[in-house]
């Protein structure tokens, strides 16, 4: 009878050919009674794959109708006939006199809900215990293995979840932007903003319905406790308002703290007073003096990420007497602050976009002298959530990315472990299945060992990131300010949960089982070996394959870092990090002129140079390697005898104040003419000196000596500085001062006399002696000039390059601990599998000695399977590589993302250790006694 | 206890009644009864594979239906496949001409009250 009711079945009746079923639908079958399998399992599965060809099926769409049709059914059905048989149990227990299997059971059986499935499931419990307890070792190492992937990848999902997925503290935090000034031809990064410009931009962008005001200024602060330099924020009265920050004690800095009449108040961030004040619980209304003021305690803020940099206390513009400066406030040049604003309800960030770009095109052309054509200023605007992560976001995600590859590859070695010990249970197993045990009970056992060891492992695994959670931290806050946020809370959990979930149903799924055909086949050893062992090592071949492959590609990343940190150990500052100390001894400007702080500085300048263990002395705007400060913007230049061509930027130069010793004290070389002498001063002409990169810039190969520079931004008359020219007197070598993986800039050094001191505040040292020694003289000297003189960042030049590098330096650190640890995991694979394989041939290696074969033809055999192995992982390897190396490409400095050396070395490496791992299973292979292995079959 | 002394008729399930209905006049399997259902019922009931066979076992194990041979003819199937083939049982058509009277009984005393003006 043809027609839709005699489907032709394209898929094949259920027939003796076993074909792999598709893990989804071996899913579905754990959802019945094994009982119920055994009988029926081949149905299903066929009954499923027609199902799945339906009209109503087709497509994505049709497919997930499929699998919840699928899953309904089965989930109903199967509990129907679990409660069934329960039913039938204690109805047979009553004396029903029923038997299983025929009569009245009929499908109106209810109660006892999930009595069934508890009762199996508790079973299954005791007897996966009970297993584990006779095989300790096998738990052990299987619960430490995955407890350490679980553990790592846990931190590392902990530090992505804290920096960079959680929503900031910030209320209505989404709304929250930063605004960046910045001229990328002319290479400022950050031009800050004056207030004119902030007036203007407030005004032209009705989307942004807040704008508040930030200035970073460092402030001592004396009559708390010692005096004490700390980091001030000097805000408008809506800046609290608009970043949605609350006080924790006492209030934040409003509206009515604006104004140059307002009285100074201070609010003080949360972290400076933990950390610092010793959370002071009365700190609200206890007064200090600041900048020759007096200013009053008036809240604690609630925590919150800083940023731009990390701020101590709040304070209004009525403390700081450079924000109420005239000049400070109408000067469109004087950039001096930072911007946030809030999108308004309604607004999106694209529009404020356009509306910024309309006002500065406006204001650009209203103002040519304040914005050259050739820099090309411009304003962006960055929601700040995401300017908070982006430093992070590459880190933290390679890394996260690492230690999922390395639990994969300890998942394949697990899973290998499991097949290995699925397979000597295999006479076992095989007896069950064809008595109508049914495959479905044994995976079912599967899945309840596993479980117990994966939460296992994922219990072991939380405990190791909770204890590491303080290193984690420190790590993460070197690259933002949100790592104080990273906690263990419900997500890390849920996480950690969801890995063990997803490791157990992969070992329980992954081993091929015995079928219920294979009767006879199975009873006799070397059956069982072809039929379930051919499938099994297939599986831990290509396990073994994918661990090499993701090694190789770990072991490239970790390459590419560690070739990036040789380059920048091979960087030459351009000045001797020895036996050099650096410290910042800002002086107490309140109340002093110029000429009084001017001479206080020289002497103690004198003071240092005549002690004992100390060579040289000098002081300077710019401490190298500290990251620059204020004075690290470039500002313009003009150099004599050169127009700069239309349309490029500006010329600019690196501001820097030394005072005579200062090349001598950090072993900068002075290529042409001279360095500073005392001679400069105040009354001599006016001089500088420039760096190579500069003068080979403008002058080539002629001496520049003699020649003319002039400071024509409008930034240096507030450091008492003309727009005349001076004439330059000398070229020195040129040093990274912004640090070792910065470019080379141009720098004009001038004279500490010849400008106002108030910037000039750090003293470097050079000394004869272990600096730790030299130290507390220096302290004390300084001391005996001005006993209020708080003295911060001591530290040597060495210790401060480090430190430079040592983000990057615990990147690689970390990457490579996780690389090689793959690898060790990955070596242990391949020898396990090899030793498996030669394991079960021993009749055949002793088969093959028996008939003349080399011991050295059979041991070279092992490890060409191995190096085969291998070789296949190499170029699976290699394509994943290529796309992290691209990946990485930011993080990398001096090397290429695709560098030849790495991939080949880190090939070799892996070869010969995969050779390597493959030497003792080929040993005991070609020492296989013939007679033995007969006689042992 | 013999299944043909059961004495109360109950009502049957939908899944009972239709896969009943299905193997009456000839033998068919598994997925032929489901698609027969469908199309009886224009797509209305759709049965799921597990309620399909765990209600064929059931029903075998009531004595509605037994495993039987595939039917003479059917040259769509190749012989000697794994299909399971079920055919209705003498008891299984008395509960199935049982099951037909209750419900017209029930359709007509619904139909009287239905019919009654308000």
């Amino acid at each position: 009878m043809p027609g839709p009711l005699h489907p032709h079945l394209p898929g094949g009746p259920p027939d003796g050919h076993r074909r792999p079923e598709p893990w989804g639908l071996r899913l579905l079958l754990l959802l019945y009674p094994g009982w119920f399998r055994a009988e029926t399992e081949e149905q299903l599965l066929a009954h499923w794959r027609l199902q799945r060809r339906e009209a109503r099926y087709a497509g994505w769409l049709g497919g997930l109708r499929f699998w919840g049709h699928a899953i309904t059914d089965g989930v109903s059905a199967g509990m129907g006939l679990r409660l069934e048989a329960v039913q039938h149990r204690i109805g047979a227990r009553r004396g029903g006199g029923h038997e299983i299997g025929s009569g009245a059971r009929g499908p109106w059986a209810r109660g006892l809900r999930g009595e069934a499935v508890v009762e199996a499931f508790l079973r299954d419990t005791r007897h996966a215990l009970r297993g584990l307890a006779k095989n300790p070792g096998y738990a052990f190492v299987f619960v430490l293995t995955l407890g350490l992937g679980i553990g790592a990848n846990t931190a590392m999902f902990s530090a992505v979840n804290g920096v960079l997925l959680r929503p900031l503290p910030h209320q209505d935090g989404e709304r929250l932007v930063y605004l960046r000034h910045f001229a990328p031809a002319a290479g400022i990064e950050n031009a800050l903003f004056s207030v004119p410009e902030i007036e203007d931009y407030r005004d032209g962008t009705p989307s942004l319905d807040a704008v508040a005001e930030f200035s970073a200024l460092t402030f001592t602060m004396l009559g708390y406790d010692a005096p004490r330099r700390v980091r001030a924020g000097i805000v408008t009265g809506n800046y609290f308002g608009v970043m949605g920050l609350s006080a924790t004690l006492g209030r934040t800095i409003g509206p009515e703290d604006d104004g140059d009449g307002a009285p100074a108040v201070i609010v003080v961030s949360n972290a400076y007073w933990r950390n610092e004040l010793g959370s002071d619980p009365d700190i609200v209304g206890k007064t200090v003096a600041m900048n020759g003021r007096t200013a009053t305690f008036v809240g604690v803020s609630e925590p919150s990420p800083p940023y731009p940099e990390r701020t101590d206390i709040y304070v209004n513009m009525a403390t700081s007497p450079h924000h109420l400066d005239a000049s400070m406030n109408h000067d469109r040049v004087h950039r001096m602050t930072e911007v946030f604003a809030r999108v308004a309800s309604g607004a999106s960030v694209e529009s404020a976009r356009s509306e910024i770009a309309v006002v500065s095109s406006r204001i650009h052309e209203d103002y040519p002298e304040a914005y050259d054509a050739g820099s090309r200023f411009e304003v962006t605007v960055t929601p700040l959530k995401a300017q908070l992560t982006s430093r992070a976001r590459p880190t933290l995600l390679l890394l996260l990315a690492t230690a999922a590859f390395v639990l994969i590859i300890a998942c394949a070695n697990l899973a290998n472990l499991t097949l290995t010990r699925v397979l000597r249970r295999n006479h076992e197993l095989a007896i069950r299945v064809s008595l109508g045990g049914g495959r479905g009970a044994i995976r079912r056992e599967l899945l309840v060992e596993s479980l117990v060891l994966s939460l296992g492992g994922a219990a072991v695994g939380l405990l190791i990131s909770a204890v590491s959670l303080d290193l984690l931290v420190a790590f993460a806050s070197r690259f933002s300010s949100r790592a104080s946020e990273i906690v263990f809370d419900g997500p890390v959990f849920g996480f950690a949960f969801l890995a063990a979930v997803l490791a157990s149903a992969f070992f329980t799924l992954l081993p091929p089982l015995p079928s219920g055909d294979r009767f006879g086949g199975i009873l006799s050893r070397s059956g069982a070996r072809t039929t379930v062992g051919t499938g099994a090592r297939r599986v831990q071949r290509a396990l073994v394959v994918a661990q090499i492959a993701t090694s190789f590609v770990l072991l490239i990343g970790a390459g590419l870092l560690v070739r990036t940190m040789a380059h920048l150990n091979r960087v030459d500052p351009g000045f001797d990090t020895d036996q050099v100390l650096t410290m910042s001894i800002p002086a107490n400007a309140g109340g002093r002129t110029s000429d009084q702080v001017r001479s206080h500085y020289l002497a103690v300048l004198d003071g240092v140079r005549s002690l004992p263990g100390v060579e040289s002395a000098a002081l300077t705007s710019v401490v190298p390697l500290s990251g620059g400060g204020m004075l690290s913007t470039l500002w313009e230049i003009d150099v004599e005898g050169h127009e700069p061509a239309p349309g490029s930027p500006a010329p600019r130069a690196a501001f820097r104040v030394v005072t005579p010793g200062y090349f001598r004290s950090l072993g900068i070389e002075v290529i042409h003419g001279r360095e500073f002498q005392s001679t400069d001063d105040t009354d001599a002409q006016t001089v500088v000196v420039i760096n190579e990169a500069m003068a080979k810039a403008y002058f080539g190969d002629l001496n520049p000596i003699g020649r003319q520079v002039a400071w024509i931004d409008d930034t240096v008359k507030f450091l008492g500085l003309s727009k005349d020219f001076r004439t330059v007197v000398g070229v020195v070598a040129d040093t990274r001062d912004n640090g070792l993986d910065a470019d080379v800039g141009h720098a004009v050094y001038t004279p500490y006399p010849q400008v106002t001191p108030f910037f000039t505040d750090a003293l470097v040292v050079r000394v004869s002696r272990d600096p730790a020694q030299v130290l507390p003289s220096i302290r004390e000297e300084i001391l005996s000039h001005d006993p209020n003189q708080p003295i911060a960042n001591v530290a040597t030049i060495a210790a401060l390059g480090s430190e430079s590098v040592a983000p990057r330096r615990l990147n690689a650190t970390l990457l490579s601990a996780f690389a090689l640890l793959a690898l060790v995991i990955s070596a242990v694979g391949i020898g396990g599998v090899l030793a498996f394989s030669v394991g079960s041939r021993r009749r055949e290696f002793g088969v093959r000695g028996a008939l003349g074969a080399v011991r050295r033809q059979i041991w070279s055999g092992v490890v060409g399977e191995g190096a085969r192995l291998a070789l296949a992982g190499l170029a699976l390897g290699t394509v994943g590589a290529l796309a992290l190396s691209r990946f990485m490409a930011s993080l990398l400095v001096g090397v290429p993302a695709v560098d030849p050396v790495t991939f080949v070395a880190v090939g070799l490496l892996l070869s010969a250790v995969a050779v390597l791992a493959a030497w003792i299973p080929a040993w005991r292979a070609a020492s296989v006694s013939p007679v033995e292995a007969m006689a042992a079959e | 206890m013999d299944a043909s002394a059961n004495p109360t008729p109950r009502p049957l399930t939908p899944a009972t009644f239709h896969i009943l209905l299905s193997v009456s006049e000839r033998s068919a399997h598994g997925y032929e009864i489901k698609r027969m259902v469908e199309e009886r019922t224009g797509g209305a009931v759709l049965l799921g594979a597990g309620t399909l066979y765990a209600g064929i076992r059931r029903m075998e194990g009531d004595g509605l239906i037994r495993e039987t041979e595939a039917p003479e003819g059917d040259g769509d199937v190749e012989p000697g496949s794994r299909w399971r083939f079920y055919g209705i049982t003498p008891h299984g058509r008395r509960v199935l001409a049982a099951e037909i009277d209750r419900l017209e009984s029930d359709l007509r005393a619904a139909r009287a009250i239905v019919r009654r003006p308000a």
